[in-house]
């Protein structure tokens, strides 16, 4: 025997238990008390916005926004001299700037967080009002790859939803905005800081971009933007697309020209739908494969530890072999490298230089320049100092 | 921070430039010369140039 109920909502109903009601929408939605938590359409599951419901997994779209891996290990002096990246992913902006500020990992945190990325002003932007294209922010710039579920550009659209838990010695409406990668399209978005020096958690959801530009490959694909301050010309108006660019809100408050003023953001999140999850912990593994995509750095304190072997190919340059622990988004533009020398029993002598001589996306062929060596001959390339490192640059 | 030009040869014989920086923190950091290379052209915008390569294979 089978049977079924025609059923259009199931109400778990606080006085009288399982309600069953009917009709012909074709939808199924499931009550808590009256209120819809889930319902299954022809589009399948959905939230009680009608957002799909999908596995969690990747969802957010923003990497390392618990701010938990820091490669750099060091504070970022962000002085209008363009790009600098602090904890991974995530890097400070000054431009047409006289104000100063640093970033660095913190471990000031709200609960069920260990890391904070912070900004200090440790010099002003004394211009009143500021001149107006100044602007000071604190970034992160997504892969094209990671933001092809948006449909942005195109009338399929999604919104998201950004959330974030942010402290500030400086209370009042902050801005922020997002960008498309070439920097034409922007929806400058606003949060209230009610108490200073206190954590608080803030939602904020974002309509799609129905038009622009929005690169779906391994080059730039969104920008996030969170204002410290910014000149007029670089402020609008909340939740509206435009080409003009906009790093705020009018009317925002602007921490830059307050001294020592502190800024604290973690838990950063953004995720397609209108209604902003629980923050997805990753585990601290899975984040860090995620960072070496953009930027590797080998480092050791143990002389013992190597990098590579390389071979000489005359008396001053060698060839060695670094692979990567996982394919990087683009050959790295640029490395940095601090203490590293060559060895062949002895004395270990320090390279005069180092660079790229074949650069790949899941290694790099490395030329390191000395003296006195050897053709055909293996050296180790290990430590020679108290800070050992090499670091691959293939970010945004 | 100071610079320097140094020239790399490849294994099939190619040569290339880079350019080295002192950080002055004793890193260094290394970019190919290079016009489609994110981090030269970078610095090129910062009124930067090569200089006469001083190593060269």
């Amino acid at each position: 025997m089978g049977g079924s109920i025609m059923a259009s909502t199931i109400n778990a109903d606080t006085t009288n238990g399982v309600v069953v009601t009917s009709d012909t929408s074709g939808d199924l939605e499931l009550q808590s008390g009256g209120t819809t938590k889930a319902k299954i359409t022809s589009s399948g599951l959905q939230n009680a916005s009608g957002s799909a419901i999908t596995s969690q997994a990747g969802a957010n779209l923003i990497i390392n926004g618990n701010m938990m891996i820091d490669q750099r290990d060091s504070t970022a002096t962000i002085n209008g001299t363009g790009v600098t990246y602090n904890v991974d992913r995530w890097l400070g902006r000054g431009e047409t700037s006289e104000g100063v500020f640093t970033l660095a990992q913190d471990t000031t945190s709200p609960a069920d967080f260990t890391n904070s990325l912070k900004a200090t002003v440790t010099t002003i932007d004394d211009a009143s009002p500021m001149w107006s294209t100044s602007s000071y922010r604190i970034q992160q710039m997504v892969e094209g790859y990671n933001i092809e579920e948006l449909n942005w550009g195109t009338s399929d659209a999604q919104s998201v939803t950004l959330s974030f838990w942010v402290r500030s010695s400086v209370t009042g409406t902050f801005g922020g905005s997002v960008a498309n990668g070439d920097y034409n399209r922007f929806n400058p978005f606003s949060y209230t800081i009610s108490s200073a020096n206190t954590w608080e958690y803030k939602t904020v959801t974002i309509a799609g971009d129905t038009s622009g530009t929005w690169v779906t490959n391994n080059a730039l694909g969104l920008r996030l933007n969170f204002s410290l301050g910014a000149g007029a010309d670089r402020l609008g108006t909340a939740g509206t697309w435009t080409s003009s660019v906009l790093e705020g809100v009018t009317g925002q408050v602007n921490p830059i020209q307050t001294i020592n003023s502190t800024f604290y953001i973690t838990g950063v999140q953004l995720e397609v739908g209108t209604t902003a999850t629980p923050f997805e912990h990753l585990h601290y593994g899975q984040q860090l494969a995620l960072c070496q995509r953009y930027y590797y750095k080998w480092n050791t304190t143990s002389s013992n530890n190597w990098v590579a072997w390389a071979m000489a190919a005359n008396t001053t340059n060698m060839y060695g072999h670094v692979p990567f622990p996982t394919t990087m988004r683009n050959n790295p533009s640029s490395i940095e490298y601090s203490g590293l020398g060559w060895w062949l029993g002895g004395a270990v002598t320090a390279f005069s230089a180092v660079a790229i001589a074949e650069s790949g996306t899941d290694s790099c062929t490395m030329n390191f320049t000395s003296t006195g060596l050897t053709a055909q001959k293996m050296y180790a390339v290990l430590p020679n100092g108290s800070t050992n490192y090499i670091a691959f640059n293939s970010e945004l | 921070m100071t610079y320097k030009t140094i020239t790399t040869e490849s294994v099939d014989g190619l040569t290339q430039e880079h350019i080295i920086i002192d950080n002055d923190d004793g890193s260094f950091t290394s970019f190919p010369v290079n016009k489609t290379n994110q981090t030269y052209i970078a610095w090129v915008e910062e009124n930067n140039k090569p200089k006469e390569a001083e190593e060269s294979e």
